[in-house]
């Protein structure tokens, strides 16, 4: 008579105490677990027959002609595939090409948490104002003050709380420089893939004899009663200008762009 | 019981405990499974080839076929 292997009592006794410890802690991140230590069952399924099959030639029993049956290793692939795709869809990162589904799976299960942002610094009259890797709208206004002030939201998109708290962490807006020398920092190149997206919304208010240059990814910049000279980088942006009496450069690609002073122009 | 059954025996087990620990590996970011893979293939001409020996040893025969 044919043997009966262990492990198969074995493993439905695991997944029923699996079920059953979900039905009774539902707290419990069964799935996350599951998705992270799944090779485990593999690890655990052979040693199990491999001991199994040890003892019974120790003891000298018949052997089965093969260490696992081709059902078994049909459920192998099935396992691999289901703990592969678990792994994935759960965000941990995965070695399937398809699981580089971040921005889809945002769009689809990511949510959108605000932060509201703000800082201030004083300057001179007409100051270099450069805002660096920047990523969403910006109002840029010129005022009679003296200082540079950045109020707004900074929005992430992201999987959970946890992980768009510690984006906001890693990007903080900063402000630095001398009188003559501006700089706002919002550090988004920090947070980028990881299933998390940040942009920002500024409004900026400046001296009036400001200049200002701006290198971002994408977004609007809408700059009004700025004397000094513009000049935007941008991959892909919409640009306003608006009562600009210097000369700006708007460089998108390779074009540049002039505009005549005391003008009001509109780029899309 | 010959050796040659256990070593039939064992080929299967023994197999899986490599793929889920170069799975594992591979998981937890130690290393990537796309290049760990070809251990499997090394694993399975190892039992071939010790199989082929054996049964060599025992039955002083040649036989025909890839081996495989």
């Amino acid at each position: 008579m044919r043997r009966a292997s262990l492990v198969a009592p074995l493993l439905l006794i695991g997944i029923g105490l699996l079920f059953l410890a979900r039905n009774v802690f539902p707290e419990l991140q069964l799935l996350d677990y599951l998705a992270k230590y799944w090779p485990l069952l593999l690890v655990i399924w052979g040693g199990l027959r491999l001991l199994e099959i040890l003892v019974w030639a120790a003891s000298s029993k018949p052997l089965p002609a093969r260490g696992l049956s081709s059902g078994e290793w049909v459920l192998i692939v099935f396992l691999c595939f289901v703990g592969v795709s678990l792994h994935a869809v759960r965000g941990f990162s995965g070695w399937l090409p398809g699981s580089r589904i971040e921005l889809g799976g945002l769009d689809i299960f990511g949510e959108s948490y605000d932060y509201p942002v703000s800082a201030e610094k004083a300057s001179g009259k007409a100051p270099r104002v450069i805002i660096e890797t920047f990523r969403g709208n910006a109002r840029i206004t010129a005022g009679d003050v003296s200082s540079v002030k950045v109020t707004g939201h900074s929005t992430i998109r992201s999987l959970d709380q946890a992980s768009a708290d510690r984006s906001n962490t890693q990007a903080p807006l900063e402000i630095s420089g001398d009188d003559n020398l501006i700089r706002i920092q919002t550090w988004q190149n920090r947070v980028s893939g990881n299933n998390r997206r940040i942009s920002a919304d500024l409004d900026i208010v400046v001296p009036r004899g400001a200049s200002i240059e701006a290198h971002g990814r994408s977004g609007d910049f809408d700059i009004s009663g700025v004397k000094g000279s513009v000049e935007i980088t941008s991959d892909n942006a919409s640009v306003r200008l608006e009562d600009i009496a210097a000369t700006c450069r708007w460089r998108r690609a390779a074009a540049t762009f002039c505009v005549p002073s005391k003008s009001e122009a509109r780029w899309n | 019981m010959s050796a040659k059954a256990l070593l039939l025996a064992v080929r299967g087990p023994v197999m899986l405990v490599t793929l889920g620990l170069l799975m594992a590996a591979d998981q937890l970011d130690r290393m990537s499974f796309s290049r760990t893979w070809p251990v499997l293939l090394i694993l399975l001409g190892l039992f071939k080839l010790v199989e082929h020996l054996s049964s060599h040893d025992t039955t002083g025969d040649q036989t025909g076929g890839t081996g495989l």
